[in-house]
């Protein structure tokens, strides 16, 4: 086992992999929590989807300029054109803007802006990966997109996912606690000085920014399970604010250090063997509960 | 004149200016008439009760006044300020409690966040100490560490009142505060609010059904029927009127329902 361990820590891009998706993890644990308290858990699904079709549409962009910075045709190292997400990830951050407004002023509820603005850009990132096949760009590798690849994670997309998932998470311990109180009530924190509406635009963006930097480590599939997961794990227990950004986010580090070593051991993706560690570590969480707490009122 | 002459004059003007002033407000939502043209000026140190039956746009002429509801027409201000600066002197008690029922609150929290403007990661002594204060005039020491989903009706508005009194407003601004209050608070929160202003000399404006209340408390009283002013003076001259003391303090709510059946408080 040890053996097996430091062989694992001589490989660099593991290195890489267990520090960024650490850091990445920690950062989307503590935006779940107000994510799960806000009662928007969808949107990391949507925005995760939409960051499908803001890298499908910078893809496009990428061949018809024909640069070829971060080419996605290299798959032989497992790259799928690092490029794209940092390039999509500002035009991700406006439709997590443009989430928030058409919740605000169409009032609708809920989930609703959600639903209605990803399936529009994951159609338009569909439509923009179909037009970059037919100009004859070379194809990208879809199922690192999908579901994750920390293979070719370079250092340089470890000090941008790590610089931006630490800037993240320093936000949603100071600022943040703005958005967790208007996630409390929205009048009342209106009422000692929140400024409400900046705080959901600034929700929506952050998720919007934290989805596009764990695309490497999950993918769009499965990214969205690293912002509720955690956080309903958390919730289970009767803890404070603090104590359950401090449970989701060492619960999130574990899941995503475990399942990468696994699925390094038993060489499938990455993304699939954190959200299954994380699936098997809540199931454990929910039965602990059930078992220490039987008369838990919910 | 200088910019500090300037400075001085505009802090005097709102040293003098009113509690609350509104002149013309009116309020729709989705096109729907709410308010219409509503005007009074209240100076500090008044205790005003608004009544009027169930529907009448109390809430809203509250939330208006607080600058929680955006007029459509007319304008309001708040110690001379528009309301988003001026709510900033008050203490507020909404009257439902629509606060989130999942989310992990403790009173001392609920407390600490009023005085921080964000929700605490850890109560700092100095909020813990400022918490039970506030609690301790309201007669809610115990509540200090309990979760507020576990609370009763008259045990929230206990804590939502010293999560209004804790930063020392100049006024209180209370949406039907004994809502869901036995018969001893409503004697308790009565005799605080009177002394409250008697003492402190601050300003209260409260919706009400309770006519002991009015007759006990109030120095204004501001009568609203379909979202506009109806009568407004002191208690004498409105309670004078037998319509309105049928229409304002029959409301089938469950502040009424305590006060009828417990009689007199």
């Amino acid at each position: 086992m040890m053996e097996f361990l430091s062989e694992i820590l001589a490989q660099d891009f593991m290195v890489r992999a267990l520090t960024g998706g650490a850091l990445v993890a920690i950062a989307c644990a503590m935006l779940g929590v107000l994510v799960f308290q806000r009662g928007i858990t969808f949107v990391g699904d949507g925005l995760a989807h939409s960051m499908f079709g803001a890298a499908g549409i910078m893809a496009l962009l990428n061949a018809m300029i024909g640069t070829t910075t971060g080419s996605p045709a290299d798959s032989s190292s497992g790259t799928y054109g690092a490029f794209f997400i940092w390039a999509a990830l500002p035009l991700n951050v406006l439709v997590g803007f443009a989430m928030a407004w058409v919740r605000r002023t169409g009032k609708l509820r809920g989930d609703a802006a959600i639903g209605i603005l990803f399936p529009i850009m994951f159609a338009a990132g569909v439509l923009a990966l179909a037009l970059r096949r037919n100009s004859g760009a070379p194809p990208l590798n879809m199922e690192a997109l999908l579901f994750g690849s920390v293979l070719g994670m370079t250092q340089a997309d470890l000090l941008i996912t790590a610089g931006g998932a630490v800037l993240i998470a320093v936000i949603a311990l100071t600022w943040g606690r703005r958005i967790a109180y208007a996630a409390f009530d929205p009048d009342l924190a209106a009422m000692s000085g929140v400024r409400v509406a900046l705080a959901e635009y600034a929700l929506f963006g952050l998720c919007a920014a934290v989805v596009a930097f764990s695309m490497r480590l999950a993918g769009v599939v499965l990214v969205s399970s690293l912002l509720a997961i955690p956080a309903g794990a958390a919730s289970l227990w009767r803890g404070s604010y603090g104590w359950q950004l401090l449970f989701a986010s060492v619960f999130a580090a574990t899941s995503v250090k475990v399942g990468l070593v696994l699925a390094y051991w038993i060489d499938v993706p990455s993304g699939a063997m954190i959200v299954l560690t994380m699936g098997v570590l809540f199931f454990l969480a929910m039965v602990t509960r059930a078992l220490l707490v039987p008369d838990a009122r919910r | 004149m200088t910019a500090d002459a300037h400075m001085n004059t505009k802090s005097a003007a709102m040293a003098a200016s009113p509690a609350i002033e509104v002149r013309g407000m009116s309020l729709a939502i989705e096109g729907r008439s709410i308010l219409h043209d509503v005007t009074f000026s209240l100076d500090r140190g008044e205790f005003l009760c608004i009544c009027g039956p169930n529907g009448a746009g109390k809430t809203m002429l509250l939330k208006a006044i607080l600058g929680l509801g955006k007029p459509t027409l007319g304008s309001v201000t708040l110690f001379g300020a528009n309301p988003g600066e001026g709510r900033k002197k008050i203490g507020y008690v909404p009257q439902r409690k629509n606060f989130d029922r999942m989310f992990p609150a403790r009173v001392v929290e609920v407390i600490a966040a009023h005085l921080s403007g964000a929700w605490p990661l850890m109560v700092t002594s100095a909020a813990r100490d400022k918490a039970a204060a506030a609690l301790r005039i309201v007669g809610g020491e115990h509540l200090l560490d309990k979760e507020l989903r576990d609370l009763s009706g008259g045990e929230l508005q206990r804590a939502f009142l010293a999560r209004a009194l804790v930063a020392d407003p100049e006024m209180l601004v209370l949406d039907e505060p004994m809502a869901g209050v036995d018969a001893k608070g409503i004697v308790d929160i009565t005799s605080l609010l009177d002394g409250l202003t008697k003492q402190r000399r601050m300003t209260v404006v409260m919706i009400t059904h309770s006519l002991s209340v009015v007759e006990h408390c109030a120095t204004k009283v501001l009568f609203m029927e379909n979202g506009t002013v109806m009568a407004w003076g002191n208690p004498a001259q409105i309670l004078h009127d037998p319509r309105i003391r049928e229409t304002a303090f029959t409301g089938h709510d469950h502040e009424h329902a305590v006060t009828s059946g417990k009689g007199e408080y």
